[in-house]
């Protein structure tokens, strides 16, 4: 944390205009393609679209909705954007992006076209997390974080304390099972797939690891605060507190468990507050507690949430920069993220983030506005292979496929080899 | 009995019919071809274009240094370092193994079953049209929407298997959570959707051979077991051969099954060479690897399929054009 808190003060400059002349970046107005996953409610994106078109009458913008998989959207940007294709002028791009596309040059730098205090609007971190080799790549739009959701009436009932630690979580998970309450004790995001380096991320932090040393150069998955993390999952399993099916369980399989009233304890991202209490499709309406992570014994004190969000990202062979800017400039702004906080979409805007009016009506944003970050090791154009590394090794081991000084080793190899730049 | 002979035998003697009058060339024939010429070439170069051409710029990209930029993919240089990657890469042989080995199990399972469904159709007369068109609703289906169907059937929790095991045995039994089971329930998937193509082709065999051979079987005192065995099959071989052919070139490219249904996982137990390739460049953006990982499998189906006809000694292409 301290190293992301001491890269700061980028924002002192203090330009109040792109230093840029604005015949290189077109007219700001005309029509733009917006390319982005669905977010929200239902129909929301089209909803933040009309909103600046109320705003800026002189810019059109067509929404596209990508398809629902982040690895589906970037195969495509990257079919496109490598082609030369300027289909697309703006695109959300998710939270780990930054590193690989300023690499492949799938995104245009922005510092040249925003003014510097711009990124004064977030968190000082956040703003970080969208930069590689000295740019920023792209913009946050919104934010996401890791929370755990537990069963409020539950703990109630049995005079339970919200959990400081995983392993009181354990603990008051086997008691709700025992008493015949929950199947389950706990689900979250073990597949095969980067929601586990997620998850990981999340348990490794809070009992005081990491996966790639600070400074980003050396594998350091391989230490005695992971494997104490790696043997306490897989105790979870075997103690069926965690259902040998969280191995295959993604985001909307853990949450479809959790909100039918059979798990105790989940963790999510903040739509999970959404979806349980949501009457249509919920069987535990106002039943639900939420709070941050839990920390780790002999570990840390406090929990540490996984970052998560999207950013806006330029595609640079736009011909409407112009317009683009305007555009991202609005959208990061308090009238949109406003309009998001008040949708169950987290602010990436500070100002709107910390807004109490707002966090009086949206426990999920009160909670997300004083959370403590753990950001994923993306800062290397390398980061999907790491993540590979991590979430492949993990899940097999959690599956029984190998023990957990194996998996840890065969991790420490594979993150070591993506460092070393090697692609296999 | 022989009007089944003489339906076989109409095709074979029409080109040939045909043949001798094209010896003799007139100045129309000629106008003819070129006319043909004229109008196939530009489909053909559509082919070339669509197909030849993305193959011969893997294989070069396989073979290159690649830099990806905002202006495309540019190949700089001969190298063979890709390749070497691939041969000491455990996840890259760990990809061949499982592609072969679930090829061959999933394959061959298939022809067992698809043979099985064959003979019952075959001795079916009414209905049998019905029959083929439901057979046929799997094979029909896009392999990602049945692969969804196949992944909430095998939900952990909430999957309809795995509630029928659970109250089968008491215990929810794990269908994707562990290795050796999420692999069998993969190419189970796999047999369900593919086993009716099968199946067809070796009914399309089986109308096709001549029943007066059988008959003369039965007639020598042969049981039914020993004309199929020792009769019918050995005939069916160019049916099988086709079969066998278009589904281990499928089967050995299987992308969309561990795509949806496990990611690859648990661990990397079901990841294929075709979600490898994928994963290494579309997912790290390491092109001339990834390029290398399909130039790769490409080679390997390839000699399978020739080292198999010629084990065979099959003369597919004789039985195609006739």
């Amino acid at each position: 944390m301290s190293a992301l808190l001491a890269s700061a003060a980028c924002g002192s400059a203090g330009a109040d205009a792109a230093s840029v002349d604005p015949e290189r970046v077109g007219a700001a107005s005309g029509d733009i393609t917006w390319y982005a996953i669905n977010f929200g409610p239902e129909g929301f994106p089209e909803q933040l679209v009309a909103a600046f078109e109320e705003a800026h009458p002189e810019i059109n913008v067509d929404f596209q909705p990508a398809p629902n998989n982040t690895d589906t959207m970037r195969a495509t940007l990257t079919t496109e954007i490598t082609g030369g294709s300027s289909a697309v002028d703006v695109y959300n791009g998710d939270l780990v992006w930054p590193a690989q596309f300023g690499d492949a040059q799938l995104a245009m730098p922005l510092d040249e076209h925003l003014p510097d205090d711009f990124w004064d609007r977030y968190p000082e971190e956040r703003a970080r997390l969208t930069e590689y080799d000295g740019n920023h790549l792209a913009a946050p739009l919104y934010v996401d974080s890791g929370f755990l959701y537990y069963r409020k009436d539950l703990l109630e009932k049995y005079d339970l304390e919200e959990p400081a630690t995983w392993q009181e979580l354990a603990e008051s998970a086997k008691r709700l099972q025992d008493e015949g309450e929950v199947d389950f004790g706990y689900v979250g995001q073990w597949a095969n797939y980067e929601g586990l380096t997620v998850n990981w991320t999340e348990l490794s932090a809070a009992a005081g690891g990491r996966s790639v040393s600070e400074d980003g150069s050396e594998a350091a998955i391989d230490s005695p605060e992971n494997r104490a993390v790696l043997d306490f999952m897989r105790e979870m399993l075997d103690s069926e507190v965690v259902p040998s099916a969280t191995t295959s369980f993604q985001e909307q399989q853990s949450l479809q468990t959790f909100v039918d009233g059979e798990a105790a304890f989940h963790r999510n991202w903040s739509h999970g507050w959404g979806m349980a209490n949501d009457p249509l499709a919920s069987g535990i309406v106002d039943k639900v507690g939420v709070m941050p992570m839990p920390g780790f014994e002999g570990g840390e004190k406090k929990g540490r949430s996984a970052a998560g969000g999207w950013n806006l990202m330029v595609n640079p062979h736009s011909e409407r920069i112009g317009a683009v800017l305007v555009f991202i400039d609005w959208m990061t702004g308090p009238e949109a993220q406003r309009l998001m906080a008040e949708n169950s979409v987290l602010p990436a805007n500070e100002e709107v983030l910390h807004d109490e009016d707002l966090q009086k009506d949206n426990p999920v944003l009160e909670v997300a506005a004083d959370l403590d970050l753990v950001a994923r090791p993306a800062q290397t154009p390398r980061y999907p292979q790491i993540s590979h590394g991590i979430y492949t090794n993990i899940n097999g081991s959690l599956a029984g496929s190998s023990p957990t000084a194996n998996a840890l080793r065969a991790a420490e190899d594979d993150i070591r080899r993506a460092l070393e730049d090697r692609a296999l | 009995m022989s009007g089944g002979r003489a339906r076989t035998e109409s095709p074979r003697t029409e080109p040939r019919r045909a043949r001798p009058q094209e010896s003799g060339r007139s100045e129309l024939d000629r106008k003819f071809a070129r006319l043909g010429w004229a109008f196939t070439v530009p489909a053909m170069l559509v082919v070339l274009a669509v197909t030849l051409f993305p193959i011969a710029f893997s294989v070069a990209m396989s073979l290159s240094h690649v830099t990806v930029s905002a202006d495309g993919f540019e190949l700089s240089g001969f190298t063979g370092e890709h390749y070497k990657l691939l041969l000491q890469s455990d996840r890259w042989r760990h990809a061949v193994v499982f592609t072969v080995l679930y090829t061959i199990g999933t394959v061959v399972a298939e022809l067992v079953l698809g043979t099985l469904i064959a003979l019952v159709l075959e001795q079916l007369s009414g209905g049998r049209g019905w029959m083929m068109a439901l057979l046929l609703l799997p094979w029909a289906m896009i392999t990602v929407v049945s692969a969804q169907l196949w992944a909430y059937m095998y939900n952990g929790v909430y999957g309809v298997l795995t509630a029928m095991t659970e109250g089968l045995t008491g215990t929810p039994f794990q269908f994707l959570g562990t290795p050796l089971p999420a692999v069998l329930s993969m190419a189970a998937a796999d047999v369900w959707k593919t086993t009716p193509f099968v199946a067809i082709i070796v009914l399309a065999g089986l109308m096709m051979l001549p029943s007066d051979v059988v008959e003369a079987a039965r007639v020598d005192g042969a049981g039914a077991w020993t004309a199929f065995w020792k009769v019918r099959l050995p005939l069916l071989r160019p049916a099988l051969v086709i079969a066998v052919l278009f589904r281990v070139l499928q089967a050995f490219g299987i992308f969309d099954l561990p795509f949806v249904l496990t990611g690859g996982g648990p661990g990397d137990a079901t990841e294929s060479l075709a979600l490898l390739g994928w994963h290494v460049m579309f997912t790290n953006l390491d092109f001339g690897p990834g390029a290398a990982v399909a130039a790769s499998t490409a080679a390997l189906v390839l000699v399978g399929c020739l080292i198999f006809l010629r084990a065979f000694k099959a003369r597919v292409g004789d039985e195609e054009t006739q």
